[in-house]
């Protein structure tokens, strides 16, 4: 089992840290950031892996933290009530609602809302690696390494900033904002 | 039909099962290989003490190991300091009390025993309780084990010097390591859950440690103060031995007053003399329940008084008084745990 263990890449750790590494670095949260800064961030994300079929959360549950995508296809998904036309009683209908692929990330909101639950599911397409970036690995960057920590919280309130304008844009197409 | 439904499930299954094999391992290690427990222990509360002192010098850009380092030597020079002051006054302090402790709790008890034989006649349960004779059989307990029992006590402070500070300089050096490499084994579906739960605990111990610390400390320093200022002997031991039964919630206190009230009656035989000790103590916790407690404590642990009380009879049923002073701290944990199964479960769904 050791053997099994080994070989399985429980100890490959310079591997990870390789993969980390450039996946931080393509990603728009983590951009401004510099080579030592990176190495600091590498050192307390978490790499995940992932097989087909498995969620990597469920809608209306706590959120940790967020996900960028190393490798493999991500299903974001929610689940709404429609009346099913044969029995006319309510069922819960699974709505796909985008996929995302190596570099996209998802979840970043739970990086600074205190109570929030997952507005979607993510399921994996394909076999996936992540890295996850949790909200108390920001707390512990942001308490020994403050410089990162700002530059971090910066971009998260860009990205948030940015969807918000795109949701207004979105409502004012759809006719519900003039 | 296979159980997982692919490689990497599998793959999963067995490092978390590693890491349970693991988990009883060391559980079964430190519980039975006798004299492992206690460093364990105070390595972990001395971590969470000195936790928030390297994140600040880490956030001054000092490298993580040269940080703790720096730390040790600051913290050898101050031990270095204080022994020096204070050591040959502790001791000479304690090994008198010692010779002195079998008198002072025969004079104690003989006054008892008066004042118990006086009121008997008018109050009948009193004679029924028979108070004196069992504070004489725990006094003699008492006298003989600190006889007895100081040289295992020495031997016992020697490992922990030794072995505290190693066991403290991994843990804070790869504190976060170790917390990334259990993370790492847990399956994926309990990975966020487990995450939350160890950070909560880590802040709730945290927390807790440094404000029970912060009491001890301080009503110590007052009862040092008071006594100094009112001349009672061993001053300097009393206000230790206080501090530190003040980590005992509830009965601790009254515990930790009791060694300074028969020293105040056994050299002055004067009724004043104990209502002024009793003063100090009493203001000492005065200064904990009024300002420790609201302004630090009740922010950290979340727990109803009432709470607080039976916990503490159910530790000391269960382990005495390491019992009663890790009832709250495991409940605090338990409490986590069930926030966490809670929110994600039962709230999820």
């Amino acid at each position: 089992m050791v053997l099994s263990l080994w070989s399985s890449g429980m100890f490959k750790k310079r591997d990870d840290e390789c993969i980390i590494r450039d996946a931080l670095r393509r990603n728009v949260l983590f951009e401004s950031l510099t080579q030592r800064q990176l190495s600091i961030v590498n050192k307390i994300v978490h790499i995940r892996k992932y097989g087909v079929g498995e969620y990597v959360f469920n809608q209306h549950q706590p959120g940790a933290g967020m996900y960028i995508i190393v490798k493999g296809k991500i299903g974001i998904q929610t689940e709404k009530l429609v009346i099913d036309e044969e029995t006319e009683k309510e069922k819960k209908d699974t709505v796909l609602l985008t996929t995302l692929e190596e570099n996209d990330f998802f979840g970043e909101l739970a990086l600074v809302d205190d109570k929030s639950l997952r507005s979607a599911s993510a399921k994996v397409l394909e076999p996936a690696t992540l890295i996850g970036f949790f909200k108390p690995d920001l707390l512990e960057i942001m308490d020994t390494q403050p410089v990162i920590g700002m530059k971090i919280a910066f971009k998260i309130a860009q990205i948030l900033g940015q969807r918000l304008v795109e949701t207004n844009e979105e409502l004012a197409r759809q006719g519900f904002v003039k | 039909m296979t159980m997982f439904k692919n490689k990497i499930e599998r793959e999963i299954f067995f490092r978390f099962s590693f890491l349970v094999l693991i988990a009883i391992l060391c559980v079964v290690v430190i519980f039975t290989v006798s004299g492992m427990l206690g460093p364990i222990l105070l390595s972990a509360v001395a971590t969470y003490l000195l936790y928030p002192v390297i994140n600040i010098m880490e956030r001054h850009r000092i490298n993580r190991a040269v940080a703790i380092l720096i730390v040790y030597l600051i913290l050898s020079c101050i031990i270095f300091f204080i022994a020096q002051h204070s050591y040959t006054k502790l001791v000479t302090q304690f090994s008198t009390l010692q010779t002195d402790m079998p008198d002072i709790f025969h004079q104690v008890i003989a006054k008892l025993g008066e004042i118990e034989a006086r009121y008997s006649q008018k109050y009948v349960f009193l004679a029924e309780l028979n108070i004196t004779s069992k504070l004489q059989g725990a006094a003699i307990g008492l006298s003989r084990s600190l006889l007895t029992s100081t040289p295992a006590v020495i031997s016992s402070l020697a490992s922990l010097i030794l072995l505290v500070p190693f066991y403290t300089f991994f843990l804070l050096l790869d504190g976060s390591r170790i917390k990334r490499w259990i993370l790492a084994i847990l399956p994926n579906r309990y990975f966020e859950s487990g995450l939350q739960l160890l950070f909560d605990i880590n802040r709730q111990m945290g927390g807790f440690i440094q404000a029970r610390l912060l009491e001890a400390a301080i009503v110590g320093a007052v009862v040092y103060i008071g006594l100094l200022i009112a001349g009672v002997k061993y001053a300097l031991f009393l206000a230790v031995f206080a501090g530190l039964l003040n980590l005992v919630p509830y009965i601790g206190p009254f515990i930790g007053a009791l060694p300074g009230l028969a020293v105040a009656y056994f050299y002055t035989k004067s009724g004043l003399m104990v209502g002024v000790v009793s003063a100090i103590y009493l203001l000492g916790q005065l200064i904990d329940i009024i300002f420790v407690i609201p302004l630090v404590f009740s922010k950290i642990i979340n727990i109803h008084p009432m709470l607080v009380v039976v916990l503490i009879i159910i530790g000391s049923d269960l382990m005495g008084i390491v019992g009663m002073i890790l009832a709250v701290p495991v409940f605090c944990i338990l409490k986590a745990m069930f926030n966490t199964v809670y929110t994600r479960i039962v709230v999820a769904r």
